[in-house]
């Protein structure tokens, strides 16, 4: 199986006037076989959101080699910009857009046009329960409606890479359900899904392996059982592995 | 062309449907040009039919 994801020895410092730099990532590095659920964990602070963003391209590496589907991301962004698409923490729903434009237009940034991108978007609304408000502005709606309507837009398109930053936030639990079973079913198909989440629970639920990291370190990686297996305690959930690790790292 | 395709129809959409953005489209531009424009014109000593004669 090849790898969606390969990470080598990734650093990145941000540098600051007059103050030392802050070093985000300090060589990271990891591979995620394709058509894997991978979950990078770590508190706030750790640089999860520093790796998405060079992984998106949205920021570059100080050194070493990162690739997405392939493709260099320091060499050649905007083809990795076609093979991916991202959720970001932050809403980035077309405000003064309905949601039924919303995906219409972002499906159209896809290649995807006509009848099958119509009949797409109104699949993908009444899996998220949006039908109802197709004909809707996102800003007259709230913030969980508008995190539905991004993780809609994510699902809507068939990139082979899909990152997810926090993509939970707002969700009800039975959407949230939901949500997970259509990525294990994508998955399932061979898309390749990369999440962030403080929610351990969803991690433990959803991701066949996981990267813990602390001040742009790696702390623990594996799948679900080898992380459990970390503890001392018997029986221990990953919140709990994940707080041990945590505690042991700061001595 | 996708892209730009995709970029042209999401600018109708939302003019389509939110009345305001004609405003920033053609009244602000106008208006602009008749403060900035006109109205430099004449604080300079031309006047309306002048403009573009140079001064």
């Amino acid at each position: 199986m090849s790898d969606a994801l390969l990470v080598q020895d990734l650093k990145k410092s941000f540098r600051r006037r007059g103050a030392p730099p802050v070093e985000a990532l300090q060589g990271l590095s990891f591979s995620v076989p394709t058509g894997h659920i991978f979950g990078l964990l770590g508190p706030n602070g750790a640089g999860k959101t520093t790796t998405l963003r060079i992984l998106t391209t949205l920021i570059r590496a100080t050194s070493g080699k990162a690739e997405v589907a392939g493709v260099d991301v320091d060499r050649d962004p905007l083809s990795v910009r076609k093979r991916i698409v991202v959720v970001v923490q932050e809403s980035a729903a077309e405000i003064f857009l309905t949601v039924r434009d919303n995906l219409l237009t972002f499906g159209r940034f896809h290649g995807l046009r006509g009848p099958e991108l119509r009949r797409r978007s109104d699949d993908i609304m009444e899996q998220f329960g949006l039908t109802q408000d197709a004909s809707r502005k996102a800003m007259d709606l709230s913030g969980g409606f508008r995190r539905r309507i991004q993780v809609a837009k994510a699902m809507l398109v068939n990139t082979p890479v899909v990152f997810l930053d926090e993509f939970s936030t707002g969700m009800d639990p039975i959407l949230k359900r939901s949500v997970m079973e259509l990525l294990r079913e994508q998955a399932r198909q061979g898309r390749t899904i990369v999440l962030t989440t403080q929610i351990l629970q969803e991690a433990e639920a959803l991701c066949d392996d996981i990267l813990i990291i602390n001040r742009g370190r790696e702390i623990a990686r594996g799948d679900v059982p080898t992380i459990k297996a970390l503890s001392a305690t018997h029986n221990a959930s990953l919140e709990d592995v994940f707080v041990e690790l945590m505690a042991g790292d700061a001595a | 062309m996708t892209g730009l395709g995709a970029m042209l129809y999401r600018e109708a959409r939302l003019r389509a449907t939110n009345a305001t953005f004609i405003f920033w489209d053609v009244v602000y531009p106008l208006g602009y040009l008749l403060v900035f424009g006109v109205g430099m014109s004449s604080a300079l000593g031309g006047s309306f039919g002048g403009m573009g004669r140079g001064l």
